[in-house]
C-alpha cells in the first residue's frame, strides 16, 4: 500500500525530536486525512494542498470527516513542518524522474497527500534520499510500485519570512 | 502580570534543548532587563531592539542598572535566538488580527513587548490564543531574522 500522506521519517540534523504537534483550525469543510499536507491562508486558516506546492506549514495527525467540521471553527491536530525535517510520501507513478539528491529543490506534489513522480519543477521539496543510487529506489517503492519520496520542505511558514 | 519580556517557550522542531547563553558586550549605558529582545550594532556591540527591527540577536538573562554599564566594555549574559526556537512575550493589547502562520512580520512596540496591530519586522506568529494576567495576549513567535541564521 501507500504512504499514509506524508509521514514523518527523521531529523536531518541527526537529532531524536519528532516533530511538534498542535490545534489549527480547518478552513474548509472537506475530509481530511492522517498524512495530509496543510497550508495557512489568508483567513489565518489551514486548508489542504493540491499540486504547485511552494510553501507549507503542517500535516495533518488526525482524521476529520467533512460532515464534522465547521469551517473556521472545527480544531484538528498536525504537526508543525520545520526545515530540518525529513518527510517521506508515496509518489503517483513507480518510477521517478531524475531526481537528484539535494540538486532537485522544487519537486512538487501531485495532490494533499502524494508526490509527483515527475514534476521536479513546481514544488519546493528538496530531495533527500533516492537518486542516483538505483538501489535506492528499489528499496524504496511502496506496496503498491510505486516509489516512496523522501524530502525535505524548503518553505516552510513558520521558517520564511 | 506581563511576560517577562521574551521568554523561552520551546523548540519548534520538538528538541528538547535551550538557548545556548554567552557574553556580549553593551553598546550604550542603559538599564537592561531580563527578557529584553537585543540585536548587534554595527560596532558589534549589543542594543536593545526598536520597532521595525528586522534581525535579532539574543534576549537578555541578567537584570544590568545604567550606572553598571560602561559602553563597549560591560557583558551582560544573553540567550542566542535561533530561527527554530518559540519565543512568547505578552502584546499591548488583549486582541490581535495577526494571524497565526500567515503573519510573517510581527513587530514589538519597545524591547519587551509584542506589538498586537504592528506588522514591520520579522517576527512569524505562532500562537495568539493565550492572555497574560493583564488581559493582554501572550503570544508565541519565531524569528526568521536571526543574526547567526540569516546572510
Amino acid at each position: 500500500m501507500a504512504t499514509r500522506g506524508f509521514e514523518f521519517a527523521y531529523m536531518l540534523d541527526g537529532s531524536s525530536a519528532s516533530p511538534v504537534i498542535r490545534d489549527f483550525t480547518l478552513g474548509v469543510a472537506a475530509a481530511h486525512l492522517v498524512g495530509d499536507l496543510m497550508l495557512v491562508q489568508s483567513d489565518g486558516y489551514i486548508d489542504a494542498v493540491t499540486g504547485t506546492t511552494t510553501e507549507v506549514t503542517c500535516v495533518m495527525m488526525e482524521a476529520v470527516a467533512a460532515g464534522d467540521i465547521t469551517a473556521g471553527t472545527t480544531t484538528a491536530k498536525a504537526a508543525i513542518l520545520t526545515r530540518n525535517q525529513v518527510w517521506r510520501c508515496s509518489t503517483d507513478a513507480a518510477t521517478a524522474a531524475t531526481a537528484l539528491i539535494g540538486t532537485v529543490k522544487t519537486w512538487d506534489t501531485a495532490d494533499k497527500n502524494t508526490i509527483d513522480a515527475d514534476d521536479v519543477t513546481n514544488g519546493a521539496m528538496i530531495v533527500a534520499e533516492g537518486e542516483p543510487d538505483p538501489d535506492d529506489i528499489a528499496d524504496r517503492l511502496g506496496g503498491d510500485g510505486f516509489v516512496i519520496g523522501y524530502v525535505v520542505f524548503a518553505d516552510t511558514s513558520f521558517g520564511n519570512a | 502580570m506581563a511576560s517577562l519580556g521574551f521568554e523561552f517557550a520551546y523548540m519548534l522542531d520538538g528538541k528538547q534543548c535551550t538557548p545556548v547563553i554567552r557574553d556580549f558586550i553593551l553598546n550604550a549605558a542603559v538599564a537592561r532587563t531580563v527578557g529584553d529582545l537585543m540585536y548587534q550594532h554595527t560596532d558589534g556591540d549589543l542594543i536593545h531592539a526598536a520597532a521595525s527591527q528586522d534581525e535579532v540577536t539574543c534576549v537578555a538573562m541578567e537584570n544590568i542598572a545604567a550606572a553598571d554599564v560602561t559602553a563597549g566594555t560591560t557583558k551582560i549574559k544573553c540567550a542566542v535566538i535561533t530561527r527554530n526556537q518559540v519565543w512568547k512575550c505578552s502584546m499591548d493589547a488583549a486582541t490581535t488580527a495577526l494571524l497565526v502562520g500567515y503573519t510573517k512580520t510581527v513587530d514589538i512596540v519597545d524591547t519587551n513587548t509584542l506589538d498586537a496591530d504592528g506588522s514591520a519586522a520579522k517576527g512569524i506568529l505562532v500562537d495568539a490564543s493565550h492572555l497574560d494576567d493583564d488581559g493582554n495576549v501572550l503570544a508565541h513567535v519565531v524569528f526568521s531574522d536571526t543574526t547567526w541564521g540569516n546572510t
